[in-house]
């Protein structure tokens, strides 16, 4: 794949929940390469428009097609409490068909990138919130994405954690030429790794570009 | 104190602890140990088939709806049978002799309650695993496997207490329907020879069996499947 090829095309989207439209035709189209981020208020339909991209959920109608091999990292941590970090992790891989031996490399990288090495035989009540977020975004890095779709990925962490995820997110991107999508209600932090970035209005929502300049 | 009391209430029913400890003295060491032993092991055993069946039910019910209301169904229907007419059916079938009956009636008891809980825990689990499983791509026996059955262990864990507790009471009844050995064989028998501090001397046995069972091994295992709970930082 080449730099600049669309990766991610939603055309003419719609989405409805018991007959109520919450997603009223939305366009995108992401580049790879990109990172792109889709501001909102709170229940706009962000997730969804995540999760239907992820292939997790599906279009009442319109067309999704993404081109290569997705990572998810959802809003809610979603951990294996019974499981250490590293467990959850090789799980992911395990269960994706990613040899051991090219996850344990993708770990190891990885967790560094993150600052996650010290934490990964730790089990999930063991760690902080912060820590549980980075682990969820490796468990995506470990199925080697071309696209990172991260759904509210600095909520309920505190700004030096933010700072540090904001740094490895933005690493990752320039180095490993990940293509991302990062959804979130925080405008700020979205414009620090993005470099276009989405409003999704109110309920019904529809979607436009904003200008960064 | 009570105990004591009620001995000097009613003398020619109820033994003091004097006379009871004298006739575990009498009774002796392997005897008891012997009556343990054949307890411990129906119950357990019991408890072993119950547990099999349980897993293989839920497993089944979890892969299939059809399967998941027969289950249902079978579980309503054992859960309404009588242990005594377990005893007494089985009895029938085995023979007084055999050792089936005192394993099956203890399967038969703690199966239900094993069923029910792991019934339970399938249902209490947190979506959020399911929804994990949706994520990474997980077909529907690897949910089971990876996500579905550790995160219930602990439910296992709770009902497997009540279970084995429940096992060693109804191995103590099938027992003394149709068997040669064991704590319940050994109390029915004192009972019908009117040794009245045989019965307390093996009713003590099976209180402390089931208190030693409990503290010893059972409280443990909980503890142990629920460590991934336990929040150190």
């Amino acid at each position: 794949m080449e730099t600049g090829e669309p990766v991610v095309i939603v055309e003419d989207l719609v989405k409805t929940y018991d007959g109520e439209l919450v997603l009223d035709h939305i366009d995108l189209m992401v580049l790879r390469g990109e990172s792109i981020g889709i501001a909102g208020p709170n229940g706009a339909g962000k997730s969804t428009l995540l999760k239907i991209i992820a292939g997790i959920e599906h279009p009442t109608s319109g067309r999704v097609e993404v081109r290569g091999r997705v990572g998810f990292v959802p809003q809610e941590t979603l951990l294996l409490p019974w499981r250490t970090l590293r467990g959850n992790i090789m799980l992911a891989a395990k269960l994706r068909g990613i040899p051991a031996g090219e996850a344990k490399e993708t770990v190891l990288w990885a967790s560094k990138l993150l600052s996650l090495e010290e934490y990964l035989d730790k089990r999930p009540a063991q760690v902080s919130g912060g820590t549980r977020r980075k682990a969820q975004i490796l468990m995506a890095l470990v199925l080697k994405p071309d696209i990172l779709l991260l759904d509210e990925p600095f909520t309920g962490l505190d700004q030096d954690t933010i700072n540090a995820l904001q740094e490895a997110l933005l690493g990752l991107q320039r180095n490993h030429k990940l293509t991302m999508v990062t959804v979130s209600h925080m405008l700020d932090e979205l414009m620090s790794i993005s470099s276009k970035l989405y409003l999704l209005t109110h309920k019904p929502a529809r979607i436009r570009e904003m200008n960064l300049g | 104190m009570v105990w004591w009391l009620l001995s000097q209430t009613y003398r020619e029913a109820v033994p003091g602890p004097g006379d009871t400890l004298a006739a575990l003295r009498e009774i002796g060491f392997p005897r008891i140990l012997h009556g343990i032993r054949v307890t411990l092991v129906n119950s357990l055993l019991g408890y072993a088939v119950a547990l099999l069946f349980s897993l293989a039910s839920i497993t089944l019910a979890y892969l299939n709806k059809h399967l998941d209301a027969f289950f249902n169904a079978l579980n309503t229907f054992i859960q309404s049978v009588s242990v005594l007419v377990w005893a007494i059916v089985l009895v029938m079938i085995y023979g007084v002799t055999s050792r089936k009956p005192p394993i099956l009636v203890v399967a038969a008891a703690t199966y239900p309650i094993l069923l029910s809980t792991l019934y339970s825990g399938v249902r209490a689990l947190d979506d959020q695993y399911k929804l994990l499983a949706k994520i990474l791509g997980a077909t529907r026996i690897q949910e089971l496997v990876y996500f579905i059955l550790p995160g219930i262990v602990p439910y296992l864990a709770g009902a497997s207490r009540a279970a084995i507790g429940i096992a060693l009471r109804i191995s103590v009844v099938a027992e003394a329907f149709g068997a040669s050995g064991g704590v319940g064989y050994w109390l029915v028998y004192s009972y019908d020879y009117g040794y009245k501090e045989g019965v307390f001397a093996w009713a003590w046995i099976l209180i402390l069996l089931m208190i030693a069972v409990d503290m010893l091994v059972l409280r443990p295992i909980e503890r142990w499947t629920l460590r991934w709970k336990q929040v150190s930082q």
